[in-house]
C-alpha cells in the first residue's frame, strides 16, 4: 500500500522543497508515495485562534480526502498530526461518523520520525549537512511532537547519522521557541524574545545550525536570525537527510 | 477591572524580571528530573488526579461533611458567595473580638479577594509573614508567583528596603543577615496579634482537617500564637480523606520543589483542645465566588488545581513576561484558565488566554493532569462567541469558505505565491531569494521583529502536478 | 522506588534500612539523624548538644533528666521535644501537640532536638499519618510534620535554612 503524503498546508504553500525531500526520502527507503490531490489543512489555525466551527469546515474536508485513502499517512511534522490526533475528537464529538473517519485516520497517520524510526524500522539512513563540514546543528524539540504526541528520540536518532555535522543539545532544549501560529501574530514581541532564547542558546552551545521538524518553527526561528543578522542556519531535518530530494 | 484582574497584562517582554525567572525556571527544571527518580511520577499524577477529581465530583456533599465535622469540634464555618462577603465576614471576626493586629500567612485566595486592604480599610493591620510576601507587601507591591512572591525582586531591592526600614546598613550578598532580620522583626508581630489569617491548601472532609503547607515555619506561629485563627479557603480544596490528603502533601512539594516534604505540614482539626495551647477559635470561611459555577462544564478540571505554581515554571511566556504582566491575582497557565473562567468572561480577563503559545508544558508539568493548554483554547473560543472581534471573524469565515474546496485552496495559494510574491519580494528588499523584511496584512505583524518567507512561485501540490501526474 | 509499609519494623536489617534513608534524607533538607543504643545515651547526647544553653522543653517522661532549669519559650535558644512518628521516605518527624506539649516550645526557638523511640519510624506517609487518624477516632487539633529545619529561598533563589521555625534540627533515635 502507498504512503499517503499529507503534505500541510505550510509546506505546500511556503516550504515545498521539505515536501518534496519528504517524497524523495521515502522512495529511497523503498516505499511509494501517493498525494491525495484535494488535500488543503488540517484546519488548526482555526481551532487555536478560537474559531471552532471553521476549523470544523476545513477539518472536514481532510477528513472526506484521506479517508478516500488506504495505507500510511505520513506528514513531515507533529502539529497537524496532533491536531487530528488529538482535537479531531473534540471537533467532531457530535457526529458519530466523522468521529469514527477521524478515530481511523489518526490510528493510521504518523509523523515522519516516527514512520521511518517506528514503522520502516531505520534508526538511522544517512543523509550529509548540506552546507559547511563539520557543521555543529542543534536540534529543536518541535513542541507538539515531544510534547503532544511524544516524540523525542527519534528525530535525535535519524539526526545522528547525517555525516557531515555533530549533534549538540542545548540546554532546555524542549522549550517552545515561540511560533505557536497566530500568537507569534498577537504578541509578536514576546514570540521573538522566545525566539531570542533559543538561538541565543544554540549559539551558546556552539552550533552553527538549529535543526527542527516544525516549519512553523523554522519560519520563525530563521525570520529572527536573519533580521538579528545571526550567523546561524535554520534546516528542516529532511533537509539534512535528503538534501537533493526533488520530485 | 475586578478583584481579580488589576491592570491590563502586557504585550511585550519584561526585561527586569527575566534574569530571575530563568534562574527559577533552571533550578525547577533540574529539580523536576529529580523529582522524576524518586517515584513512578505518571501513576503518581494519575492518582493525584483522581483524588482530585472525585472532591470536584461530589464537592456539595464533601463540603457538607467538612462543615459539619469542624462544627461538631467547635469551629466556626462561614459561607461567602463572594470576595466582597469573605473580606466584610473576616474583617468583622475580627472587629468584633476588637483585633487590630493580624499576622497573615500566604493566602492566594486572599489576594484574589483583595482582603489586606479591605482590613485596612477596617482598621485592621494585616502584616504578610512569609518572607517574600513581607517584602512585597513593605514595598507596596503585588506577589508575582503562587510560591515565590518575590521572585521579580533582586536581592538588592530586599537589602534597600531592610536598611530604610531598620536604619542599618544590609549587604544584599549576606541573605542570612537579610533573613534574620525579617525574622526578628516578624516575631513580634506573632505574638502580639490578635488574629492569625491563612489560606488552606486542602480540607479533609472526613474529619474537618485543614492542611497547611509552607517552608519557613510562618504558618505554625500564625496558626499557633494569636488566640483566633481565620482560615480563607476556596471551596475547591476540600477532598475527601487522609489517604489522599497523604498522597497530596507529598505531591505538592514534589511538582514545585522536587521534594516528597515541605518544611512543615500543619494538620489542623478544630480548635485546639485536649491541653492543646494554641487558639481557642477557628473560622473557616468559605469561598465560592465563581467556582461552583464551573463544575460540570468544560472548565470544570480546572479546579483541581492544588496552587503548586510549577506550570508557571514551566511556562515561556511566564518567563518573559512575569507573574505582574498578567496584571491579575493567578498568573501564569493556571491563571490564565481561572481568572477569565471565575468572572464568566470580561474583556480584561478575555485577554489572558491569548498568553500562551501553546506549547503544552504547562499541561505537562501539572501534577493533577489538568489539561491547561486545552482549557486555554476553549477559552479563546467562548471569549469569540462573547465579544467577536470582526475582522478577525471575517478572515477566518473566508479562510474556512476558500480551504474547505481545494479549488478555493489552490486559488489562494496561487494568489498569494507566484508574481504577486516576487513583486513584493523585490519591491520591499531588493532580492528574491525568498525571505522579506515586510509583509502584508493580515501577516503584517510578523515583520516587526522578524523576516517573513513569502510564498513558493510553485507550491508542492503544483509541483507534484506537474511532474507525478501523468 | 517506595518501600511497602510493611517493611517498617519488620526486620532488624530491615529497620536499620528504615534509619539509613531517614537520614539521608533528613542530611539533605538540613537536619541531623543521630542514632544511640538507649534512652540513657540519647539524653546524654541531648546534654551534650545543649552544652549549656537556655532549653524550653515539652513534659514527655523521655526528657526528663536532661536539662535542670526550663526557659520560657519566646526566650529560649534551644526547643527540646519527643517525635511521635517519623517517616523515612520524607525525613519528617510528626508530632502531635497537647498537654505538656506547647506550641511555642515546639516551634520558637532557633534550635530543635528530638528524641525520636526506634520503633517510630516507619517508611511512608500513608502509615506516619494512620498514628494520629485512626479510622473513627478524633485526630489531636493540631499535628506538624516538620521535614528538617525551616528554610526560604526567597531572596533570589538563594536557599538558607532557618527562617520563623528552627534553624537547626537534631533527631536523636533511639532503641527502647
Amino acid at each position: 500500500m502507498p504512503v499517503q503524503l499529507f503534505v500541510t498546508c505550510l509546506v505546500d504553500l511556503v516550504y515545498p522543497e521539505v515536501g518534496e525531500r519528504t517524497v524523495a526520502l521515502l522512495e529511497r527507503l523503498g516505499c511509494e508515495v501517493a498525494f491525495p490531490a484535494g488535500q488543503t489543512c488540517c484546519g488548526q489555525p482555526a481551532w487555536n485562534t478560537g474559531y471552532p466551527q471553521e476549523a470544523r469546515r476545513v477539518a472536514t474536508r481532510f477528513l472526506d480526502v484521506f479517508a478516500a485513502t488506504e495505507g500510511p499517512i505520513v506528514a513531515p511534522f507533529g502539529s497537524c498530526l496532533h491536531m487530528v490526533r488529538h482535537h479531531y475528537p473534540a471537533l467532531f464529538a457530535e457526529d458519530p461518523a466523522r468521529l469514527e473517519q477521524a478515530r481511523a485516520i489518526a490510528d493510521r497517520a504518523f509523523d515522519l520520525p516516527s514512520f521511518i524510526v517506528d514503522q520502516l524500522g531505520r534508526e538511522q539512513v544517512g543523509g550529509t549537512y548540506p552546507g559547511p563540514g563539520d557543521t555543529a546543528v542543534a536540534y529543536h524539540h518541535e513542541c507538539h511532537l515531544v510534547r503532544g504526541l511524544g516524540v523525542r528520540e527519534q528525530p535525535l536518532a535519524l539526526l545522528r547519522g547525517v555525516a557531515g555535522c555533530t549533534v549538540v543539545e542545548p540546554e532546555r532544549g524542549e522549550l517552545c521557541c515561540g511560533f505557536g501560529g497566530t500568537f507569534s501574530l498577537k504578541l509578536p514581541a514576546i514570540a521573538a524574545a522566545m525566539a531570542d532564547e533559543k538561538l541565543d542558546r544554540a549559539l551558546a552551545a556552539g552550533a552553527g545550525a538549529i535543526v527542527s521538524t516544525d516549519v512553523g518553527c523554522l519560519m520563525h526561528m530563521e525570520g529572527r536570525a536573519r533580521r538579528r543578522g545571526l550567523d546561524l542556519r535554520v534546516h528542516h531535518l529532511v533537509d539534512l537527510l535528503e538534501p537533493d530530494g526533488r520530485l | 477591572m475586578s478583584h481579580r484582574v488589576i491592570e491590563p497584562a502586557r504585550t511585550t517582554p519584561n526585561p527586569a524580571v527575566r534574569p530571575n525567572l530563568h534562574v527559577a525556571s533552571g533550578n525547577w527544571a533540574e529539580r523536576r528530573v529529580q523529582a522524576r527518580q524518586l517515584v513512578d511520577w505518571e501513576d503518581w499524577r494519575e492518582r493525584a488526579r483522581a483524588i482530585r477529581a472525585d472532591a470536584i465530583t461530589n464537592l456539595p456533599e464533601l463540603l457538607e461533611r467538612l462543615e459539619a465535622q469542624l462544627v461538631a469540634l467547635g469551629g466556626y464555618v462561614h459561607h461567602a458567595a463572594t470576595a466582597e462577603e469573605a473580606n466584610a465576614r473576616i474583617a468583622a471576626i475580627c472587629a468584633q473580638r476588637g483585633a487590630t493586629l493580624a499576622v497573615k500567612a500566604k493566602s492566594m485566595t486572599s489576594e484574589e479577594t483583595g482582603l489586606n486592604a479591605a482590613l485596612e480599610a477596617a482598621g485592621i493591620t494585616a502584616v504578610e509573614t512569609d518572607l517574600g510576601e513581607y517584602v512585597v507587601q513593605a514595598l507596596g507591591d503585588r506577589p508575582s508567583h503562587i510560591l515565590a512572591p518575590a521572585v521579580h525582586l533582586s536581592a538588592a531591592d530586599v537589602a534597600a528596603l531592610f536598611s530604610r526600614l531598620s536604619g542599618r546598613a544590609f549587604d544584599p550578598a549576606d541573605t542570612r543577615a537579610l533573613v534574620d532580620y525579617a525574622r526578628g522583626a516578624l516575631r513580634d508581630r506573632f505574638l502580639a496579634a490578635e488574629v492569625g489569617i491563612t489560606g488552606v491548601n486542602l480540607a479533609i472532609a472526613e474529619t474537618g482537617t485543614l492542611v497547611l503547607v509552607e517552608s519557613e515555619g510562618n504558618i505554625r506561629l500564625s496558626t499557633s500564637m494569636p488566640p483566633v485563627h481565620i482560615a480563607l479557603m476556596g471551596i475547591e480544596k476540600v477532598i475527601r480523606d487522609w489517604a489522599g490528603a497523604a498522597h497530596l502533601v507529598q505531591m505538592l512539594p514534589l511538582a514545585s520543589q522536587g521534594t516528597l516534604a515541605a518544611g512543615s505540614t500543619s494538620f489542623i482539626t478544630g480548635p485546639a483542645r485536649d491541653g492543646d495551647d494554641g487558639p481557642r477559635e477557628l473560622h473557616l470561611v468559605l469561598l465560592d465566588d465563581g467556582r461552583s459555577a464551573l463544575r460540570g462544564g468544560p472548565l470544570e478540571e480546572a479546579l483541581h488545581c492544588i496552587r503548586c505554581g510549577a506550570c508557571l515554571y514551566a511556562c515561556p511566556v511566564y518567563r518573559q513576561i512575569g507573574g505582574h504582566g498578567y496584571g491579575s491575582a493567578y498568573s501564569g497557565p493556571i491563571g490564565a484558565v481561572i481568572t477569565p473562567a471565575l468572572e464568566g468572561g470580561t474583556p480584561a480577563s478575555d485577554a489572558l488566554p491569548e498568553l500562551s503559545s501553546l506549547c503544552g508544558a504547562c499541561t505537562e508539568a501539572c501534577p493533577v493532569k489538568i489539561p491547561l493548554d486545552d482549557q486555554l483554547v476553549t477559552l479563546r473560543a467562548m471569549a469569540r462567541e462573547r465579544d467577536p472581534r470582526r475582522a478577525e471573524a471575517a478572515l477566518f469565515a473566508t479562510w474556512a469558505r476558500l480551504w474547505s474546496r481545494s479549488g478555493g485552496y489552490r486559488a489562494t495559494g496561487a494568489a498569494g505565491s507566484g508574481a504577486l510574491a516576487r513583486l513584493w519580494g523585490r519591491a520591499v528588499h531588493g532580492s528574491d531569494d525568498g525571505w522579506v523584511p515586510r509583509a502584508p496584512f493580515p501577516f503584517a505583524r510578523w515583520t516587526e521583529d522578524r523576516d517573513v518567507r513569502t510564498p513558493a512561485p510553485e507550491p508542492f501540490h503544483a509541483r507534484w502536478k506537474a511532474r507525478r501526474d501523468a | 522506588m517506595r518501600e511497602p509499609e510493611g517493611s517498617a519494623t519488620a526486620t532488624t536489617a530491615g529497620h536499620a534500612a528504615l534509619r539509613t534513608r531517614f537520614g539521608t534524607r533528613l542530611a539533605d533538607l538540613g537536619g541531623r539523624l543521630h542514632e544511640v543504643a538507649s534512652l540513657a545515651a540519647a539524653r546524654q547526647l541531648a546534654r551534650e548538644l545543649i552544652a549549656g544553653a537556655t532549653v524550653a522543653r515539652w513534659a514527655d517522661w523521655e526528657l526528663d533528666e536532661i536539662v535542670a532549669a526550663e526557659t520560657p519559650a519566646a526566650e529560649a535558644e534551644v526547643s527540646l521535644i519527643r517525635a511521635d512518628v517519623a517517616v523515612a521516605e520524607t525525613g519528617a518527624i510528626g508530632f502531635a501537640h497537647g498537654v505538656g506539649r506547647s506550641r511555642g516550645a515546639g516551634v520558637l526557638p532557633a534550635r530543635q532536638i528530638a528524641l525520636l523511640h526506634a520503633e517510630d519510624l516507619v517508611a511512608g506517609m500513608a502509615a506516619a499519618l494512620a498514628r494520629f487518624h485512626a479510622a473513627g477516632a478524633r485526630p489531636p487539633s493540631n499535628v506538624v510534620f516538620a521535614a528538617g529545619p525551616s528554610r526560604t529561598a526567597d531572596i533570589e533563589q538563594r536557599r538558607i535554612v532557618g527562617v520563623h521555625a528552627p534553624r537547626e534540627l537534631d533527631v536523636i533515635v533511639f532503641a527502647s
